[in-house]
This record gives C-alpha cells, sequence and structure tokens, in this order.
C-alpha cells in the first residue's frame, strides 16, 4: 500500500480550496477519503497526479463544488426549520401572552402590565425578525422581499412605541408617530406602486393597500386621543384659578397673623405651611421648565415628606385636625399630564392655605 | 448524487440517513471513506454511496447534534470519526424501526409474497 506524503496532502488542499470547497471541515475529509482511495485502490507505481485526477471526478457529477452547495443547503434547511419552529412557538405565546394580559388590564387584575410586555417582546424581537429572515430566503424577487422586509420593520417600531406607551416609558410617542406616519405616507404607496402593474396581484393589492391607509389612519388618530382642546384649556382655566384664589388668601393669611398671639401653634403652622410652599413651588418650577412631569422625583418626593410632617403636626391641631393633605396625586405625578399635574399643585397649594385661613380665623375668634 | 448499482436513486434517496446511524450504532465509530466501504461490502456492492451524498449528510447530522467527531491527524491529513450522541442513538431507533415500518406496509401495499424473498 502506498503512503501519501504531507506533500501531496498540501496540494490536494490547495486544489480542493480552488475547487469551491471552502468549508474546512468539509475539505479535511474530502483529503482524507481522497487519500484513503489512492492509498487502497491504486498501485504503487501510478503515478500520484494522474491517480488524482483519475479519483476526483467520481465526487461529483459536473464540478466538485457541487458537494459543497449540497452541505450548505443541508445546514441551512435544518437552520430554516428551527427557525420556523421557534418562529410558531414565538407566535403561540404571542397570542397567548397578549390576550392574557389584556384580559388582566380589562379587570384591573395584578400581572397585566408584564403579561403584555412579554407578549409585545416576544413579537417584536422573535416572530417578525425571523419572519423577516424567513421571508428573505423565499424566491420571491429582490423587491418583494426589501419591501415586505421594510414594513415588518416599521410594525416593529409601532409594536414597541405602543409597548412603551403602555408602559410609560419616554419615547413611546416618537416611535408610535414617526412609525405610523412613516408606514402609511412612505411604506404603503411603495407597496401599492411595486405590486399594482402585476395582473394576478392587482386586486389583493388595491385592497392590501386601503387597509392599510386605514389602519394608519385609524391609529394615528387613536395616538392623538388625550383630550380635546376645550378640556385642555378649562384645565389650564382651573388652575389659573386655584392658584390664584391660594396667593390671595395666603396674602390674606399674613395680614392675619400680625393679629393673632404667636403662640407655638401658630408658630409652627406658619412654619410647615411656608416649607410645604416653598418645596410646592420648587416642583412647579420644575414641571414649567422642562415642560414635563417627569425626571424630577427627588423634589416630587421632598414635598411629600414635608406634608407628611405637615399631616403629622396638624393632627394636634384645634380646627383643621381633620383637614389632612391628600398626597395621592403627588405620588403619581410623573404619570400625570402637565395640565393635570399642575392642578394637583393648585390644588395642594390651596389647601395649605384654606388649612392656615380656618387655623388663624379660630384664633381669631378666641381672642 | 447517489450511486447504486442494483437500486435507482429515487429508492435509495431518504434513506441515507438512516444507513448511516444504523451503521455507526452498530460499529461505534467510523470516518468517511470506511463508512462507504462498509456499506459496500455488507450490501455485496448493491449499494454504494457517493461522497457526494455521503458528506453533506454527515455535517448535517452533526449540526443537528445527532453526531460528534473526534480528530485523528496523520501528518497534514485530519481523519474525522463519526459516533452517534445519546440523541443519534434515539433517532437511530426511530428511523430504523420507521423504515422496517415503512418497508411492512409496503409489501402489503405491492401485496409481495414474503417468502418469495424478492420484496
Amino acid at each position: 500500500m502506498r503512503n501519501i506524503t504531507d506533500a501531496e496532502v498540501t496540494f490536494i488542499n490547495h486544489d480542493l480550496t480552488a475547487r469551491g470547497i471552502v468549508l474546512e471541515e468539509l475539505r479535511d475529509n474530502l483529503i482524507d477519503h481522497i487519500c484513503c482511495i489512492i492509498e487502497h485502490e491504486s498501485q504503487l507505481n501510478e503515478d500520484f497526479f494522474k491517480c488524482y485526477e483519475r479519483v476526483l471526478p467520481q465526487f461529483f457529477k459536473e464540478e466538485l463544488e457541487e458537494i459543497q452547495t449540497e452541505t450548505d443547503n443541508l445546514l441551512q434547511f435544518k437552520n430554516f426549520y428551527t427557525m420556523k419552529k421557534i418562529m410558531n412557538i414565538s407566535g403561540i405565546s404571542t397570542v397567548f401572552l397578549i390576550l392574557v394580559g389584556a384580559f388582566l388590564k380589562a379587570f384591573h387584575l395584578p400581572g397585566a402590565a408584564i403579561t403584555i410586555i412579554l407578549g409585545g417582546f416576544s413579537f417584536v424581537f422573535f416572530f417578525l425578525p425571523i419572519l423577516i429572515l424567513i421571508k428573505l430566503k423565499d424566491d420571491e424577487t429582490v423587491t418583494d422581499k426589501v419591501v415586505f422586509s421594510g414594513g415588518l420593520l416599521i410594525s416593529m417600531a409601532i409594536v414597541t412605541g405602543v409597548i412603551f406607551k403602555i408602559m410609560h416609558w419616554p419615547g413611546a410617542n416618537y416611535l408610535m408617530y414617526i412609525g405610523t406616519i412613516v408606514f402609511t405616507l412612505l411604506y404603503v404607496p411603495v407597496y401599492f406602486f411595486t405590486r399594482i402593474r402585476r395582473p394576478e396581484a392587482r386586486f389583493n393589492t388595491i385592497v392590501s393597500s386601503v387597509m392599510m391607509i386605514a389602519f394608519g389612519g385609524i391609529l394615528y388618530s387613536l395616538f392623538d386621543l388625550s383630550y380635546s382642546k376645550q378640556y385642555e384649556s378649562q384645565m389650564i382655566k382651573n388652575h389659573y384659578f386655584l392658584h390664584e384664589n391660594s396667593v390671595r388668601l395666603i396674602e390674606s393669611n399674613n395680614t392675619i397673623y400680625e393679629s393673632v398671639s404667636s403662640d407655638d401653634q401658630v408658630k409652627s403652622l406658619h412654619k410647615l405651611t411656608m416649607d410645604a410652599n416653598k418645596k410646592l413651588e420648587t416642583v412647579v418650577d420644575s414641571i414649567v421648565k422642562l415642560k414635563r412631569t417627569n425626571g424630577f422625583n427627588e423634589k416630587v418626593y421632598d414635598l411629600i415628606l414635608s406634608l407628611e410632617e405637615y399631616n403629622k403636626s396638624i393632627a394636634s391641631m384645634e380646627f383643621i385636625a381633620d383637614n389632612k393633605i391628600d398626597d395621592e396625586g403627588l405620588r403619581i405625578l410623573d404619570r400625570l399630564n402637565l395640565e393635570l399635574s399642575m392642578n394637583v399643585l393648585a390644588r395642594v397649594q390651596q389647601q395649605l392655605a384654606v388649612n392656615e385661613n380656618a387655623f388663624l380665623l379660630k384664633q381669631l375668634s378666641t381672642k | 448524487m447517489y450511486v447504486c448499482l442494483m437500486y435507482s436513486s429515487e429508492l435509495i434517496k431518504g434513506t441515507l440517513k438512516t444507513i448511516v446511524l444504523n451503521l455507526l450504532k452498530e460499529q461505534g465509530r467510523m470516518y468517511g471513506y470506511e463508512i462507504t466501504q462498509r456499506v459496500k461490502e455488507l450490501t455485496g456492492g448493491k449499494i454504494q454511496i457517493t461522497e457526494g451524498a455521503l458528506y453533506p449528510t454527515l455535517h448535517s447530522l452533526e449540526k443537528s447534534g445527532e453526531l460528534e467527531t473526534e480528530k485523528e491527524y496523520l501528518g497534514k491529513r485530519v481523519r474525522k470519526y463519526y459516533a452517534l450522541t445519546e440523541q443519534g442513538q434515539t433517532t437511530a431507533s426511530q428511523k430504523v424501526n420507521e423504515l422496517t415500518e415503512f418497508m411492512n406496509t409496503m409489501k402489503f401495499l405491492l401485496d409481495l409474497k414474503p417468502d418469495l424473498g424478492n420484496a
């Protein structure tokens, strides 16, 4: 039996690479196989190169690269089925989680948010990306692949925006608005004009385009369904009204302070009210300056602490002991819109002034 | 991609995985050339697996976790020995059972008499 030398192995290696066998593991297999055939099935005196030329054609029909292509196809085919499996599982999970989440949300049961988020993320990060990959493997035209994948990417942005909106996370509006505008004004026309010329797809294209425009339009108007301009103007009016009343009352209280005896309770209430008002103004300044209600939780927390101390102290004060200030609105201030948050703050400010006024008038009457 | 002296490629197609898995179950570990030679020997040359069909199948089975490999270096040559994984053992049994059942069904369907021995 002849032995193949290292130099001959190197030659086979280079030749197989040149013939398109790029997968190293496959090349190693073929080198060993060719060497085995030459060693076992050739004469000792036969020229190596002639022998190699004789053996090689039994590995293919037309060219050696076929074996590389066949391997690639089999490996990709396997991935294709794994991907389809993951897509099916993520699809079922998405439907299940979204339905359960919607049910929990509708009945105000715990776990709604996390269930909807998991459903949304399964849809956006598993189902849609795999769908894009599978679509890219299809035998459709390049234009169809690009248009379809683009549509799915835009859907991913819109769904992510909706999840952010449900969770009150920042950036939700940008994702939803930009996603919907691009979808309706850019994607649908591109979809329409790339398909309308095909007679077999004409009817479906028209129906799908109309449905997508209607869906995009309805979605866009839903995003803007916060409240009407009239409602907003009334909220602003109410806020100013509350604030002006508070200012007038505080001024009036300051006058009364001069007429009542400055005992410990009076001094204490004055100090507590001043402190709470000061912290309240800091929060108002932040909202006015930043034009948003989140991002300054420490200032709101300072105000809540100050009001807790206030509530504790007035519990022993005659006439206003039961008029504790409700801080529930302040605790969710970062989730309220600008107008409502200003109303909550103005209401707290007015209650502080009313309590102070009631207490001072009582002091005045007993003087 | 299949070469067989007696049977058409349509008959062999779809059974290569079963042949390879079952052979490895019987023999333990084998390398590519050894597999082709063993199949040729066992079938008296009636079935000859081509390299163009064998290696893509071996790579696919390795990727899906049915086979594991061990490399041996013979100078500059690398010899890959294939062996069944635990998952491969199960798959081999399943594939053999499936094929046996299929052959029985075919016998029944074609109404052949088993004692003629021509099935």
